[in-house]
């Protein structure tokens, strides 16, 4: 009779994607052989003992409270395979720093909550097509040179990228502009954001730039503030023209002057 | 004498490993796509003869269990997947074996390319795996620690969120 170590590889994986991730990583001590199985099974799902959000999803969702991100770190970059990745990041201490590099990521989706000056995200990962960023929590009004000069890192190599969620109240958009590559979001056609600043709506056109094949746009504004509209009128002069001839779709929802921003999407179609 | 009407075959002859011979009827035998592979071939070579197909990787109670699979999924082919008492039936089968015989029919599943049952070991694995400590699986499924104990409390620490 056989043991389970007759099985092939592509059998015990097999078994392994039919489990909790949590369940297939502690198989990494059973022998030499099983170390590195389980980071070859393509999605994966953690069970979480600290609980903040749950979503009910087949696929990666990981909540991390943790002191230091450098183990989860290695993990994602130990799943070669990984597709899918779904985080919550809550960040406690003041300087903490965590990179997500996975060569084969498609869709990623990212909550940071409590995102401060000090904090650094790497992202790299050139097979990008999803990805959803939310910023919760992060200190009000925070746009201080050196926290965008953190973030800077955040953007490398996501020329794939199709679809491009982004809700924050710092002024990332300000600088992925100032990034300076053109054609960073080269392949992009659908955006969504949700702008709580003033100054955002030119930082977000600003951003329309760097991504020339854009079709659809769909804004939220939620400002505390009243009329922006100086803002506005300001900032179409910045639209360049190429985009127009692409932008398919444009969706304003503002809290305040909702009609006076339909008339000034007119000028996008 | 190979006329059309005739080089359609309704049985084959399966050889075990351990050379004892299994007559198996078509729509039994195209439960597992080795075996429908090879009468595909031999029907378009237009034979008349009953083929002979060896299997050297199983042996034959592995086999006979195999077959007693596919003979029950052949009953239930015309039916939509789904059927309860198939479902049914499907676990009460698995249920009856150790863990050693699962291994085996697993690896016979695969070999045979019988997707539905290699599916279902797998899922079955799984489950028994779900709730046991590292020990306890080792144990059942019989596989030999050849780490040190250094490397394993290395390797533990490494992934320690795992273990909590």
């Amino acid at each position: 009779m056989e043991n389970m170590d007759s099985l092939f590889d592509a059998i015990l994986i097999c078994i392994l994607s039919l489990l909790p991730t949590k369940v297939t990583a502690r198989t990494s001590v059973l022998s030499k052989r099983w170390q590195n199985l389980w980071t070859r099974v393509i999605a994966v799902e953690f069970e979480l003992t600290t609980l903040l959000y749950y979503e009910s999803s087949d696929i990666t969702y990981i909540i991390l409270r943790e002191k230091s991100f450098d183990s989860i770190a290695m993990l994602i970059k130990s799943c070669l395979l990984l597709e899918t990745l779904k985080m919550t990041l809550e960040f406690l201490c003041f300087s903490q720093r965590i990179s997500i590099v996975a060569p084969n990521l498609k869709s990623l989706s990212l909550i940071m909550v409590n995102i401060m000056e000090k904090h650094q995200v790497i992202i790299d990962a050139p097979k990008l097509i999803y990805l959803f960023l939310v910023d919760r929590g992060s200190a009000r009004g925070l746009d201080a040179d050196d926290f965008v000069g953190n973030v800077s890192k955040l953007f490398v190599k996501l020329s794939s990228v199709r679809e491009f969620h982004l809700e924050s109240n710092v002024k990332i958009f300000s600088y992925m502009h100032s990034v300076n590559s053109l054609q960073l979001f080269g392949n992009l056609s659908y955006a969504t954001t949700t702008l709580t600043r003033r100054s955002g709506v030119i930082d977000f056109l600003l951003f329309l730039q760097i991504a020339p094949n854009l079709k659809e746009v769909s804004v939220t504004l939620n400002y505390e503030e009243c009329n922006p509209l100086a803002d506005i009128t300001q900032s179409v002069v910045v639209v360049p023209e190429f985009l127009l001839n692409n932008l398919e779709c444009v969706n304003i929802t503002g809290l305040y002057l909702g009609g006076l921003y339909l008339e000034e999407c007119n000028c996008f179609k | 004498m190979a006329s059309s009407s005739s080089s359609s075959l309704s049985r084959v002859v399966v050889k075990s490993s351990d050379n004892n011979l299994f007559v198996v009827n078509k729509k039994v035998a195209s439960q597992s796509q080795l075996l429908k592979q090879c009468i595909d071939n031999m029907e378009e070579k237009g034979t008349n003869d009953v083929i002979l197909i060896p299997l050297s990787n199983v042996t034959s109670n592995i086999l006979t269990l195999v077959l007693e699979y596919c003979e029950k999924h052949a009953d239930f082919a015309d039916d939509d997947n789904n059927n309860q008492e198939l479902k049914q039936w499907d676990h009460e089968f698995l249920k009856k074996f150790d863990y050693a015989t699962l291994n085996s029919l697993t690896m016979a599943a695969d070999y045979m390319v019988t997707k539905s049952l290699l599916n279902l070991c797998c899922q079955f694995i799984a489950d028994s795996i779900k709730d046991l400590t590292v020990q306890q699986i080792r144990q059942i499924f019989d596989i030999k620690n050849d780490f040190t104990p250094q490397e394993e409390a290395d390797i533990k620490n490494e992934n320690a969120w795992a273990f909590r």
